[in-house]
């Protein structure tokens, strides 16, 4: 999911960071103050997740977690998402500083997507629709923002076909580990947390 | 290390190979990148070759001259790597080194014997920078430490700025 240096144009660069830099200052300014220290744990749990290396489909994938990280923090998780691509740029190499706003934007999106679709499902009465819905917004924030990476790669040339089928096949197994581990999560919030699911506006 | 394996990044290693020279592909948790496209251009920046690696993440070719080559891999789904393959004794024959005859006070050629134990060497040092540059693909357990800390530490710096205005506002 992170797109190395040298294979976007600068339009799409600029494109990237200048919504993701929108995102990050409504995040930054929706945070209540309450909420930074949640928003400082799911950063580190998503800079720690590209580590976990998920073995299965046609090439080498890792865990994204951008998922769970936008049902609990809403427009915050733009912040959070920056911070935690920016370091594994830094100290892993992964991905690059140019492409930060772009990758930002790729899973930051379908973060804030899931927040504002399953956010109402996760708090739902009900067990099993809280359940279902939290699988569904951790599945579906893997493949939107396989298909954003797609639509990025797609813009530089790349057929957009082409890519979107290579982003999302490879994709298939984490979008199943991210939705189970999405669903035991918010199952395990629900008990003990209920409040952290409820999100900042 | 941690025990987890991991990506996501991917690494290319050219390497001569007598007069052949050998790419590598990997991303960062050791899988080789199949499928992978390798450009080879000159220094001035002239595509030489193309192709693609094949199921064990290699490629081979024989270039024309000796290098500098710049060697460019492109995987799927928007990764991306380089790197300068300099030019090494692209394996001259070394016939000098079998001349001085028993007789003659040994006068050795030392030019020749720079060039046997420098490829004999390089043959042995081989695996060892494959190896080390499997490794430096991964991040260090330090890394990630280092990275968690950082974090907290802007948390920090975001809550003492909050915190100086009134609450809520």
């Amino acid at each position: 999911m992170h797109i190395s240096e040298g294979v976007l144009s600068a339009p799409v660069l600029a494109a990237g960071a200048a919504l993701s830099a929108a995102g990050v200052a409504l995040g930054l300014k929706k945070t209540p103050y309450e909420k930074i220290p949640q928003v400082g744990l799911f950063s580190s749990a998503f800079f720690v997740a590209s580590l976990i290396h998920v073995p299965l489909g046609p090439t080498s994938v890792h865990l994204v977690l951008n998922g769970l990280v936008g049902l609990i923090l809403g427009w915050a998780a733009f912040p959070a998402i920056l911070v935690g691509l920016l370091l594994q740029a830094l100290l892993f190499q992964f991905g690059g500083i140019t492409t930060l706003g772009v990758n930002t934007f790729d899973m930051a999106f379908p973060a804030l997507l899931s927040f504002w679709i399953f956010g109402p499902l996760v708090r739902s009465e009900s067990q099993r629709v809280a359940l279902l819905g939290a699988f569904l917004a951790g599945a579906l924030a893997i493949l939107s923002a396989g298909l954003l990476v797609a639509s990025a790669l797609s813009l530089t040339g790349e057929a957009f076909r082409y890519a979107a089928k290579a982003v999302v096949l490879a994709h298939l197994p984490v979008m199943g580990v991210e939705g189970i581990l999405t669903a035991f999560s918010v199952a395990f919030l629900r008990k003990v947390r209920p409040e952290m699911l409820g999100g900042s506006r | 290390m941690p025990a987890v394996a991991m990506a996501h990044r991917v690494v290319v290693f050219p390497y001569w190979e007598g007069e052949e020279v050998r790419v590598e592909a990997f991303f960062s948790d050791g899988t080789p990148v199949k499928g992978g496209v390798v450009r080879v251009y000159d220094p001035a920046g002239r595509l030489l070759t193309e192709g693609r690696t094949d199921a064990e993440g290699t490629f081979g070719f024989k270039p024309e001259g000796k290098g500098p080559l710049k060697v460019v891999l492109e995987a799927s789904m928007g990764h991306k790597a380089e790197a300068v393959l300099e030019p090494e004794g692209a394996s001259e024959p070394v016939q000098k080194a079998k001349a001085p005859p028993e007789e003659v006070p040994p006068r050795v050629d030392l030019k020749a014997l720079k060039e046997v134990v420098k490829e004999a060497v390089a043959e042995e040092v081989r695996p060892i920078i494959r190896e080390l540059a499997r490794r430096e693909a991964g991040p260090s357990f330090r890394d990630v430490v280092g990275g968690i800390g950082w974090i907290v530490g802007l948390m920090g710096i975001w809550l003492y700025l909050k915190s100086r205005r009134p609450r809520g506002g």
